[in-house]
């Protein structure tokens, strides 16, 4: 039987999720690789993955806390809240733009779903992402946060995030391939992303009726979810949790349909 | 519709490339452009496949043969998915697999065993797949002692057997196989023809892209002969190949008129621009005419007839004992004969002013394909040379009706014999 084309986007999306989904061995493979690779020959190994962000965190506290001197509540808490989930946007988007170009000679030789590549940096960087909540729980015990009911809002919180993330990751693996500076320009861009989110710094040092525009940056919209939970202790509100999903839904479609156009013509631009 | 027999199904298929101008600094030249507010073409386009429509048979093996950049190996990416078509449809019925050796994609950092498992799963493979297969792409490697070492420790020839063996043990409908049988030393080349000879037994499709007709006749049912981005002919594989001699012959005379309009000149290149001559000229070829044996200038020589071929000179003072010598070489770079003047006990007292010499086969030995011809006159003892010019010269040779070998360079004068050993064992 020939083909009936699909002319409805959402049927031909979810066509495309099918065909990734054949491939889910190959991603499990892409991401194990990922994580294999990255420790192998290491005498620590795994322990790196618990040790960067225990290390981090007792730089943050002791420069933050001790040298420059508290201006929030809390310090060490209220900047992990948001570094990490930062820490795996930046590192999958910057690691993932490059992952079709890197893999040119595997595109240009050989089929499967394409959006694989990325998909398994975001997983991998997901990975690590969940590792370091086994050094942030006992560091809530230790600064006096019981994790509480709220916790579970985490799940759909990272879940929409991964969405967001994927998004991101996907549009600029897709440009990288035409427009090789993208990578370069993206480091820059991370950097600059970094230090307009509240993330090292809170909402409150701006005025309050300034501090709506904060939430332009989309990123606001996760830590603040993300410090309403871990910090806090609470259900994020409704108006956040609402622009936490919408903000993973949109980038995610947005991602996806780039990508799917732009890939069309990957094996020949590599 | 009866698609049922069908594997693969080619409608209206075209398909364009782009070229950049500036191709390093993309990004750049966006945003110039969009300074200037105007939008210059960065890049131009040509068809590398247009129009195709090809239906190909479900358990058949077919050859896509054709001169580079005829569009043959785009065929079959597009096929494979790998390139999308900018017109047409392709309609292909079962799983498709190519034939690739993925030694490339290879971690340094991992084991053999690890390589092979990602590998495998690049390809198409589920887990169980993998596992079921595993022990046989180990064997077909013959790298059972090193499956466990960092495949950086590995040598080239392994990788490549390795990327090789996981590629071949797979289990498609139809199979792409991409000009890959020039990997690894000669055995392992035969146990892959073996393999695809399997494949065929088994029914699977196979599509077969390469350069190598023999191999081509030898394993298609059917041929495919694509030229300039055009399907040519379709049909069986003797018939195909012969159209695609004529093709390449067709070509090159076209390029002789073009460049050199003294006809049966066979000069396809600008004499005075041509880097392999070289000689102290005091005698200088000034010509090479390829004829019969009653002068008339041949079109192209023909297996097991006579062909001449005539030297001209123009010498501008005496020249004793001079050498005349021919060479021939295959289009692939073999040399096949070199003979001369000398070797052959014709001597040649002097030269001086105009004149030729003839160098002529009864029966030219050189089966159907296009030939390089060499000429040069040397001093007795083969040092000096007066007029030296390598490989200048094309002649192609077609088949004669008289003689149907083809496989091999040349077809040697020889008859067959049998008989009855009578009680004594043939020697082995």
């Amino acid at each position: 039987m020939s083909d009936v084309r699909c002319q409805n986007v959402g049927l031909r999306m979810i066509k495309r999720i099918k065909g990734i989904w054949e491939f889910k061995y190959l991603i499990y493979n892409l991401v194990l690789r990922d994580l294999k690779v990255k420790y192998k020959g290491t005498t620590l190994g795994f322990l790196w993955s618990l040790l960067n962000p225990l290390l981090m965190l007792a730089v943050y506290t002791v420069v933050f806390k001790y040298l420059i001197g508290p201006r929030v509540e809390n310090f060490t808490i209220f900047l992990f809240s948001a570094l990490l989930p930062w820490t795996f946007l930046s590192s999958a988007v910057a690691m993932g733009a490059g992952s079709i170009t890197d893999n040119g000679n595997l595109v240009k030789k050989v089929y499967f779903p394409r959006e694989v590549l990325p998909l398994s940096v975001v997983l991998v960087n997901l990975f690590h992402f969940f590792l370091t909540f086994l050094v942030l729980i006992p560091a809530l015990l230790f600064f006096h946060i019981q994790p509480g009911f709220a916790f579970l809002f985490l799940v759909v919180i990272i879940f929409f995030q991964t969405l967001f993330v994927l998004g991101i990751t996907l549009i600029f693996a897709a440009l990288n391939v035409y427009y090789r500076d993208i990578k370069h320009l993206l480091e820059v861009l991370l950097q600059l992303w970094f230090w307009v989110t509240p993330i090292i710094w809170p909402i409150a040092i701006f005025p309050e009726k300034y501090q709506d525009l904060l939430y332009l940056n989309p990123f606001t919209v996760f830590v603040t979810a993300y410090r309403d939970v871990i910090l806090k202790n609470r259900i994020p509100g409704l108006l956040t949790i609402a622009g936490v999903m919408m903000l993973g839904i949109l980038l995610f479609l947005l991602g996806g349909l780039i990508f799917h156009k732009k890939q069309r013509r990957f094996a020949e631009e590599i | 519709m009866n698609t049922t027999l069908n594997a693969i199904e080619i409608k209206n298929l075209s398909k364009k490339f782009k070229a950049y101008h500036h191709r390093e600094s993309n990004l750049k030249y966006v945003f110039l452009n969009l300074l200037k507010g105007k939008r210059k073409k960065l890049s131009s386009e040509f068809w590398a496949l247009k129009n195709i429509d090809l239906d190909i048979e479900k358990g058949q093996t077919v050859g896509f043969i054709g001169c580079n950049g005829s569009g043959k190996s785009t065929l079959l990416k597009l096929i494979s998915r790998i390139l999308y078509p900018d017109g047409g449809d392709i309609d292909a019925h079962g799983k498709i697999s190519t034939l690739i050796e993925l030694g490339s994609g290879f971690h340094p950092d991992l084991t053999g065993r690890e390589n092979v498992y990602i590998n495998a799963s690049i390809l198409g493979f589920s887990r169980a797949e993998v596992t079921k297969k595993f022990q046989a792409i180990v064997d077909f490697s013959g790298l059972e002692d090193f499956i466990d070492n960092p495949v950086k420790t590995y040598s080239s020839g392994m990788y490549v057997r390795l990327g090789f063996s996981v590629a071949i043990n797979i289990d498609p409908d139809i199979l792409l196989v991409d000009e890959v049988l020039a990997v690894g030393d000669e055995n392992f080349q035969k146990k892959c023809i073996k393999k695809i000879m399997d494949f065929k037994k088994e029914g699977k499709t196979i599509i077969f892209v390469s350069h190598d007709l023999k191999t081509v006749e030898e394993l298609c049912d059917q041929v495919v002969l694509l030229h300039n981005g055009k399907l040519v002919k379709q049909g069986k594989p003797v018939e195909v190949i012969s159209e695609y001699h004529r093709l390449l012959i067709g070509a090159s005379q076209l390029q002789v008129r073009k460049e050199d309009p003294r006809q049966g000149e066979s000069a396809p290149k600008d004499r005075t621009t041509w880097k392999n001559r070289w000689g102290s000229k005091e005698v200088e070829i000034t010509g090479v005419q390829f004829l019969d044996l009653q002068d008339n200038v041949m079109e192209f020589a023909k297996t097991g007839q006579p062909l001449r071929v005539r030297i001209a000179y123009d010498a501008h003072k005496e020249i004793e004992n001079p050498v005349f010598g021919v060479a021939i070489y295959s289009d692939t770079g073999v040399h096949v004969t070199g003979p001369n003047t000398r070797k052959h006990n014709f001597p040649i007292a002097s030269l001086k002013g105009q004149g030729y010499v003839e160098y002529e086969m009864e029966s030219v030995p050189l089966l159907p394909g296009s030939y390089l011809f060499s000429a040069a006159i040397y001093d007795y003892q083969g040092l000096q040379a007066y007029d030296h010019w390598e490989q200048y010269w094309r002649f192609h040779v077609i088949e004669s009706p008289e003689m149907s070998e083809r496989l091999g360079l040349i077809a040697i004068p020889a008859k067959w014999r049998m008989g009855k050993s009578e009680g004594k064992k043939l020697r082995r």
